[in-house]
């Protein structure tokens, strides 16, 4: 009888959805963490490498097991977000309300966040005021926004100058440049097309790789209050330095991954090879250079020009969600990450501390970091503003312009200041 | 009447005669409630995780909208969309999804016909054959987009390598610091990434082709291309019309492709909507902004995915 | 219950008739597989070149081959849970969906209601949606049901995110059977669920193989959703584990290039299981 059957349909459809909405409403069980309720479970984010013996990973899961012993009711979920998705997703569960207690960000984010109000002050908390003290001043200032400090530095980098010892000596020269100028008639001399050499590598054309030429060289990309590039990012050093570093790209004597793009050789894979005699960069290359079979290097300090020897400032800094469940938590595992205990912990994996107590110390048990820590005495953080993200990307598009041959260097500057200052007056 | 045993065991009537007639009301009232009733499940799975939220991001396209929950969004009313007729990326944007569309979807749908038309009758090992095409559609498109840059690297990438054989041209091509080689790699990318996909299907509405139909037209003396025509295309054009319209909507959508492939190249000559869109939400944290271009590229695929479907339609009856 | 399993039929019956042009089909189906499948190969035999060679000088054949990447891929990083989670959500999800769907279809294709033409635009409405930014308030929708870092949760999501598309293809294959079947069954006093389960599913295999190939790809690929969703890392699904190795610093190609090796073996069994499904199914034109 097709009404009786129609009767079982009913049941099965009501049923089905019924199923839906009620799992819905039931899920909490299967859903979230099975932790007791005295327990307070934090999450931290961040992007460490789990790769390596020890990984950065097992390292960090080290320091958050002394710390969950030391405070036993925490505990600490320490989850790995890859690089390009990390500030997607946090923002998103910020918007949610739904913010992990602390995220390792990148420092460029800092401003952006903070901008946005998501973000904890730390200048206005007390337990924070000894660990800003003892801040290195480069690191530190990346947590700078309108006036206060909203994060921690956590650990830090710069980039220094590795050269290739073997192609030195073949080349004719005695030792790495000290000046600029040195450096730049060194990647000539050390270019050899015929063998595949190139004489610098430069990363690429965003500001992490060029500003230390920038800076070296006498020039700025905004003014001290980071309200204004115009003047600055356009001025004649910086475009000395974009024309230098362009010129030497055209004569070839710098390495594929200035442009980028597909099949790139990156600097470190060239360095290790031995195709880029010049490169700078972060102390995690040590561990892959000394690995590289047959590569005899040395390490200085970033080349002198008319501005000093000025190397750019990296790294990640700690900061904790406003809306983070469990805010004063969070604030013990903030405060324990910036601890000498976690600091030193962490800089033997080769993540720099960034605090000066800290920088005598891991010299001592790291002596390969006495380069970096030296270079971070001068080193300077790229314009720490909200809009920076935007600022970076307009800059690297006006140089890639260039590049393409549609666009001189002046008026790419020019357009590049004038994108960043609309960049930077926008918070 | 006759009676039949059912599966579960009770009389069931055939619905003839008065008998039947007395209960016809809340028959006919259960039967117009069936098809409600099959939809129920799907569309309230569908209105809760999907309909609500495109609700939501409509509406948000409406604000200056802030993430951080509690701050004030200011309502703008339509100023988010007057905004996207100002701007000069959504102009090279657009053009670049278009570019994408009509580059991309009309090569899919060829080479897949055209293989599916190899592969619908038997062939020795004809399973491989079939799983080898379609395997790049299931491949991760991060990976994917890398071992395309690799192929195409401007040192020593083979694609260099190859040209260079069939042409002669011995000048590595560094295809992604162009813009036009840049997006030459991606539409590659794209339709060899996206052919498999079309190929199943009308590898499936192929196998639907009566045979009976085929045979009786070729003994009644019809020549291979008339025999195509009248009996094999027909029965493709829905399929046709299915893959097209999906094709265009996955080829506006694309994003993953621009940002693996090109975040070494030039920037903005390459965005497409999506890619643009992204950047306006998470580099920007203009949300509002984004919603509202989300939600005009949404209205003009939907418009031609309806027309197109509209036009099917026309024509079946 | 009357089913035949129908063979392709031989010569006149096939699409090339009497000239089935056998030579010439599988040359081209050679090429079109070699030209698919060629780039994949390479990245298989990559997945076996030692990580610090893979960047710079391209090669045909690895230098120095070893395995270590996959070992490094399965090791490093809970690669087996990840497995595991993407294959619970990947099967819930076909599941889930293609029951769903084959009722939706089923109701769209027989049916003239009120609202039908209606409430079908709004299924397909959803596909002209970017999804980039959709992540957002459906994150914020996620966190009210507290279906936050929930498995289940990205399934109901996924779900969703594939009933229009699957609902929209099965509509044209039902549609196509005729209905003379279907009369038939029902004299037999069968319910409509009968229907849609002893008949029209079996006819329909190929459609239903397709959607459950899809369906169960697209739940094992996706990354944005289940990145977004998912805070817990041993709730995380193979593609987040895959990203972990593209690093804030260096990428470690090696192991990336053999977990993807790994991670896309399921996919492609899956895919041949369901083709069998399909050469299973009745041809239409074979009942007559």
């Amino acid at each position: 009888m097709k009404g009786i059957k129609r009767k079982y349909l009913v049941r099965a459809s009501l049923l089905a959805s019924a199923g839906v909405v009620s799992s819905l409403t039931g899920i909490t069980a299967v859903a979230g963490p099975a932790s007791a309720s005295s327990t307070v479970t934090l999450q931290f984010w961040n992007t460490y490498n789990p790769v390596g013996k020890p990984s950065e990973v097992s390292t960090m899961q080290g320091i958050l097991n002394q710390f969950q012993k030391e405070n036993k009711g925490i505990k600490v979920v320490s989850v790995q977000i890859p690089y390009g998705n990390l500030l997607a997703k946090f923002i998103t569960a910020a918007a949610a309300g739904d913010p992990p207690a602390v995220l390792r960000s990148d420092i460029a984010w800092v401003p952006t966040l903070a901008a946005d109000g998501l973000l904890v002050n730390m200048s206005r908390q007390k337990w924070a005021q000894p660990i800003l003290k003892g801040a290195l001043a480069g690191p530190l200032s990346t947590n700078w926004y309108q006036n206060a400090y909203y994060g921690i530095p956590d650990d830090t980098n710069t980039q220094v100058l590795f050269w290739n010892k073997t192609l030195f000596s073949a080349a004719g020269l005695s030792g790495p440049p000290t000046t600029l100028a040195q450096m730049w008639t060194d990647a000539a001399t050390l270019t050899n097309a015929s063998k595949g050499v190139f004489g610098l590598s430069v990363g690429g054309v965003d500001l992490w790789n060029v500003a230390p030429y920038v800076w070296s060289n006498g020039g700025a990309l905004t003014n001290s209050h980071l309200t204004e590039a115009d003047g600055y990012m356009n001025g004649t050093a910086t475009e000395a330095t974009v024309t230098e570093l362009l010129g030497l790209q055209k004569a070839g004597d710098i390495g594929s991954d200035f442009v980028g793009g597909s099949g790139a050789v990156s600097d470190e894979t060239g360095f290790s090879k031995g195709e880029y005699a010049m490169e700078i960069d972060g102390p995690w290359a040590v561990p892959t250079f000394n690995a590289a079979s047959g590569l005899d290097y040395g390490v200085a300090q970033f080349p002198a020009g008319p501005g000093g020897s000025i190397s750019t400032v990296g790294g990640e800094d700690l900061v904790i969600a406003r809306d983070a469940p469990n805010v004063a938590d969070a604030k013990l595992l903030a405060a324990f990450l910036a601890s000498p205990y976690a600091q030193s912990a962490m800089a033997a994996r080769g993540d720099m501390a960034g605090y000066t107590a800290d920088a005598a110390v891991e010299v001592k048990a790291n002596p390969y970091l006495a380069p970096w820590v030296q270079q971070l005495l001068t080193a300077r953080a790229r314009p720490v503003a909200p809009g920076y993200p935007e600022l970076d990307a307009d800059f690297k598009a006006e140089v890639q312009e260039v590049l393409a041959g549609k666009l001189s260097v002046s008026d790419a500057m020019d357009t590049a200041a004038s994108e960043a200052d609309a960049a930077l007056s926008n918070p | 009447m006759t009676t039949t045993t059912t599966l579960e065991g009770r009389p069931a009537a055939v619905s003839l005669g008065a008998a039947s007639r007395r209960s016809g009301r809340s028959q006919r009232a259960r039967r117009k409630a069936t098809p409600y009733l099959l939809l129920l499940p799907a569309f309230a799975l569908y209105a809760i995780f999907t309909a609500y939220p495109v609700f939501r991001q409509f509406e948000i396209s409406f604000f200056n909208w802030h993430i951080f929950p509690g701050a004030s969004n200011p309502f703008v009313g339509w100023s988010n969309y007057t905004k996207i007729f100002h701007d000069p990326i959504v102009r090279t944007a657009a053009w670049n999804s278009f570019l994408w569309i009509v580059v991309t979807v009309p090569l899919q749908i060829v080479i897949g016909l055209f293989a599916a038309g190899t592969l619908a009758d038997r062939l020795p090992a004809s399973a491989l054959w079939r799983a080898a095409i379609y395997i790049p559609v299931v491949t991760s498109p991060v990976v994917v987009a890398w071992v395309f840059s690799y192929l195409f690297a401007s040192q020593g990438g083979i694609a260099n390598s190859v040209l260079a054989v069939f042409t002669g041209h011995h000048e590595a091509i560094d295809w992604t610091a162009q813009t036009w080689t840049g997006n030459v790699v991606m539409w590659l990318l794209t339709i060899w990434k996206g052919v498999g996909w079309s190929f199943i299907i009308f590898l499936a509405a192929l196998d639907g082709v009566p045979r009976e139909l085929l045979e009786a037209a070729r003994i009644d003396g019809a020549s291979e291309p008339r025999v195509w025509r009248s009996v094999v295309i027909p029965s493709l054009r829905a399929a046709i019309t299915f893959v097209t319209v999906l094709l265009v909507i996955g080829a506006a959508q694309t994003f993953s492709q621009v940002y693996l492939v090109t975040s070494g190249g030039p920037y903005n000559s390459t965005q497409t909507l999506m890619s643009y869109m992204r950047q306006l939400a998470f580099i920007n944290f203009s949300f509002g902004y984004a919603a509202a271009l989300a939600s005009l590229v949404a209205l003009v695929l939907f418009g031609f995915s309806w027309a197109e479907i509209y036009v099917l339609r026309q024509q079946e009856l | 219950m009357r089913r035949a399993v129908a063979k392709p039929a031989l010569s006149s019956t096939g699409l090339f008739g009497t000239r089935p042009k056998t030579r010439l089909r599988l040359a081209i189906a050679v090429v079109l597989a070699l030209l698919s499948v060629g780039p994949l190969i390479y990245m298989v035999i990559l997945s076996f070149q030692s990580n610090n060679d893979i960047e710079g000088d391209t090669v045909l054949l690895p230098t120095h081959p070893t395995t270590s990447n996959y070992v490094v891929a399965w090791t490093e990083n809970s690669f087996g849970h990840y497995f595991a989670n993407s294959f619970l959500v990947a099967i819930a999800t076909v599941i889930i969906t293609v029951s769903l769907a084959s009722l939706a279809a089923f109701a769209f294709a027989r049916y003239k209601f009120p609202g039908r033409e209606l409430i079908f635009y709004t299924f397909l409405a959803s596909l002209a949606i970017p999804p980039v930014l959709l992540i957002i308030p459906q994150f914020l929708l996620m966190d009210r049901l507290h279906l936050v870092d929930s498995l289940v949760g990205l399934v109901f999501l996924y779900v969703s995110a594939n009933l229009p598309f699957m609902i929209f293809f099965l509509r044209g294959f039902f549609a196509a059977i005729p209905r003379e079947y279907e009369e038939a069954f029902r004299l037999d006093g069968a319910s409509t669920l009968r229907v849609i389960v002893r008949l029209i599913a079996p006819l329909s295999l190929p459609a239903l193989a397709l959607v459950s190939m899809f369906t169960f790809s697209m739940a094992w690929d996706e990354f944005p959703l289940a990145l977004t969703m998912l805070n817990t890392p041993s709730r995380f699904t193979l593609p987040i584990g895959l990203s972990d190795f593209i690093g804030a610093h260096t990428t470690f190609w090696g192991p990336f290039f053999a977990g993807s090796v790994i991670a896309t073996v399921p996919v492609v069994i899956i895919f041949v299981v369901t083709q069998r499904w399909s050469r299973r199914g009745i041809s239409l034109g074979g009942l007559r």
